[in-house]
């Protein structure tokens, strides 16, 4: 059995390499740039998503972290302006998508693309399916709508799609209701719902925070698995820095609503360059060696968002802070090749 | 001589508790079956000492913490707290102990009334159990707020006003009022953020210090366990797996159920997570109500044997100090 999974864990990290040396050939397909949504309340305007631009190249992962409050959410929503509207509104900014802005279209074709060629795994699998139809129907649901399938032809794909992620004697679990099915079962349908159309992008919401951490560890099993079938690109988002380093390829750190920092994943743990980043690894107890007498903590809280950010939203909380981060917000300086970091300690190398 | 010893230092004691909770079902609600929580669970905390206590959701963990505060009517089993039997103790001999024994939960929007301020939250036990008169409630109220690291002037908000970290520093000092010699600490990080986490569990380790207090320590984030606690129980299926001191657990676990758990932590490096083994568990916890012949872990065991499927596992001593139960573990 150790022999196999050693195995198993060598062919990972090959498909790893394999897939970082297709990374720097491969093309665009989402881009994202100047993104900004405003919600609008009785308490006056809270910035959620203040000038968030990133790209996803095809097959690749790309992990966003944040803790709550961070924009992280409401970045992905606004992508394909599942926000309500009011209150939200995305005052500016452009997602392109297969050379067409996404932001520009109408609810029509909007609708074509939602669930078709971007699919959306949402946190919490029990409030995400509907509980009073089959998971069969909600299956086909997409299939019949997106890709014009028959009832039978859309049939035979469920079933397809189900044994995909893992799910035993699928024919017969069609037929069964959301609630017959355990958590991490239930995860699994809302993969194979995503999945249904082949997707060119998956954006995967916090998919693994509700389910415990054994059912975790096999439903990230099944989407790097599905990643070396489908080659579709990912976005995971999550708050968790363990679940990034195995699976992503480039992450991209936020707080505040913006991204503070963004770079491969290596670089990021092994040279972290932005204090958030630094202090969030550092407040992470070591599952290894020594115990720490005490953990290093953040001080303070996340900063509320109420009205646009003339200074860094860290500097509040931050260990390195001096007299230009209260002035003025750090724009995403480059560090290297791909390394970028939104923090005034980087202007001389920016 | 080592007997002796033991008794002294040994605060809560528990023996083969067992907390089933009924089924009814039909027309005519008979009863069906039994959901059985928590079915024959023994273990002792030290004086002075933090238990951590970890599994998946649905194992048991938070019923055992609650059933070792008396807070259900036990199904059978004993507990003892500071070497007397609290299992049979009625209601109002209970309501004279309390005091003593206090917890903190994991929700801190849900465990703070939204009607009271906090002056009033964390006053509320000082009314029930003490004679103190308003003015020194009001000054021992400032006085918690002040040891779990918030401005005494906020006793007159209200629990809305405040960030999740700072409602559990409030949940902390309401269990902090009465001096308490237990706390058992049910997930009280599961709900805060990663930079909040680190703040609230220095403050208990703090306050530990300080106070002397003795914890059980509920929680499914292995990595903070393995920060705080001294020892560490590990729930599946109703049914401690093993109990060993951290360093043991950690580096050498000996039952395949804490192999898989620890294996499934994902680690914050890239490099580590890369070239990692995992043991990945197949299928799902099966139900409480019905739980497997033999060893309750059988079905989802990687070793499972003949027997494992048939006789359940002596709890038994493997080394030292380090418990566990299971047929092959050596």
């Amino acid at each position: 059995m150790t022999s196999a999974s050693t195995e198993r864990a060598n062919i990972t990290t090959s498909a790893k390499s394999q897939v970082a040396n297709t990374l720097a050939t491969a093309e665009t397909v989402l881009e994202v740039s100047g993104l900004e949504t405003v919600f609008h309340t009785q308490d006056g305007d809270v910035h959620a998503v203040n000038n968030v631009s990133f790209s996803l190249q095809q097959g690749e992962l790309l992990g966003i972290v944040g803790e709550s409050g961070s924009g992280k959410s409401v970045t992905m929503m606004s992508l394909l302006k599942l926000l309500p509207m009011p209150p939200a509104e995305i005052v500016a900014g452009s997602v392109k998508f297969d050379n067409r802005d996404l932001l520009q279209l109408d609810l029509e074709s909007l609708r074509d693309v939602r669930g078709g060629d971007i699919g959306f795994i949402f946190q919490d699998p029990m409030t995400s399916l509907n509980p009073v139809f089959t998971v069969g129907f909600q299956i086909m649901e997409p299939l019949r709508a997106h890709m014009k399938l028959n009832k039978r032809q859309a049939r035979a794909r469920a079933v397809e799609l189900l044994e995909l992620v893992g799910i035993p004697s699928a024919e017969e679990r069609l037929r069964d209701f959301p609630h017959q099915f355990s958590g991490g079962m239930r995860q699994r349908v809302m993969i194979a719902i995503a999945l249904a159309c082949d997707p060119k992008v998956l954006i995967a919401d916090e998919p693994t925070t509700a389910l415990d951490v054994t059912v975790q560890a096999q439903i990230i099993e099944i989407v790097k698995d599905l990643r070396q079938k489908l080659g579709m690109a990912i976005i995971w988002i999550t708050h968790d820095l363990g679940v990034v380093a195995g699976i992503a390829d480039r992450v991209a750190v936020m707080y505040g609503g913006q991204i503070v920092e963004y770079a491969d994943v290596d670089e990021l743990y092994s040279d972290p360059r932005h204090p958030y980043t630094r202090a969030l690894l550092q407040t992470l107890p070591r599952q290894e060696g020594e115990r720490e007498q005490r953990l290093i903590s953040i001080p303070g809280q996340a900063p509320n968002l109420k009205g646009p950010l003339t200074s860094c939203p860290f500097a509040p909380r931050c260990s390195a802070v001096f007299d230009k981060c209260h002035s003025a917000n750090p724009p995403l300086f480059t560090i290297g090749d791909r390394q970028k970091s939104a923090c005034w300690l980087e202007e001389s190398n920016g | 001589m080592a007997d002796q010893q033991q008794t002294d230092t040994t605060l809560v004691s528990v023996n083969n508790l067992k907390m089933h909770f009924p089924i009814y079902k039909g027309l005519l609600r008979r009863k069906v079956g039994d959901v059985k929580a928590v079915d024959d669970v023994s273990f002792d905390i030290r004086r002075g000492e933090t238990l951590g206590l970890v599994g998946e959701s649905g194992c048991g963990k938070s019923t055992t913490g609650r059933a070792v505060l008396r807070l259900y009517e036990l199904t059978d089993g004993m507990i003892s707290f500071q070497g007397e039997d609290i299992a049979q103790l009625s209601s109002s001999e209970l309501r004279d102990r309390r005091p003593r024994m206090q917890m903190i939960f994991q929700d801190p929007q849900a465990c703070l009334n939204p009607r009271m301020t906090v002056g009033a939250i964390i006053g509320e036990p000082l009314v029930e159990h003490t004679k103190l008169n308003s003015d020194e409630r009001n000054e021992r109220v400032k006085e918690l707020l002040d040891s779990v690291g918030m401005n005494p002037d906020f006793v007159n908000r209200y629990p809305h006003e405040f960030s999740g970290g700072q409602r559990q520093r409030i949940g902390i000092a309401r269990a902090l009022a009465l001096d308490p010699d237990f706390i058992v600490c049910d997930e009280p990080i599961a709900a805060l953020d990663v930079s909040i986490q680190a703040q609230v569990v220095n403050l208990l380790e703090d306050l530990q210090k300080e106070r002397g207090l003795t914890y059980l320590f509920i929680s499914h984030d292995l990595s903070m366990v393995r920060h705080i606690a001294n020892r560490v129980a590990v729930m599946y299926l109703g049914k401690i797996m093993e109990l060993a001191p951290r360093e043991a657990l950690f580096s050498d676990p000996k039952h395949p159920y804490t192999k898989a758990l620890l294996s499934a932590v994902p680690v914050a490096d890239p490099k580590v997570e890369a070239g990692r083994e995992r043991v990945i568990l197949t299928g799902d916890v099966p139900s409480p109500s019905n739980p497997p012949a033999g060893c309750v872990f059988s079905t989802r065991c990687p070793i499972a044997e003949k027997k494992c499927f048939t006789e359940p596992p002596q709890w038994r001593e493997l080394q030292p100090d380090q418990f566990v139960a299971c047929h092959l573990a050596e």
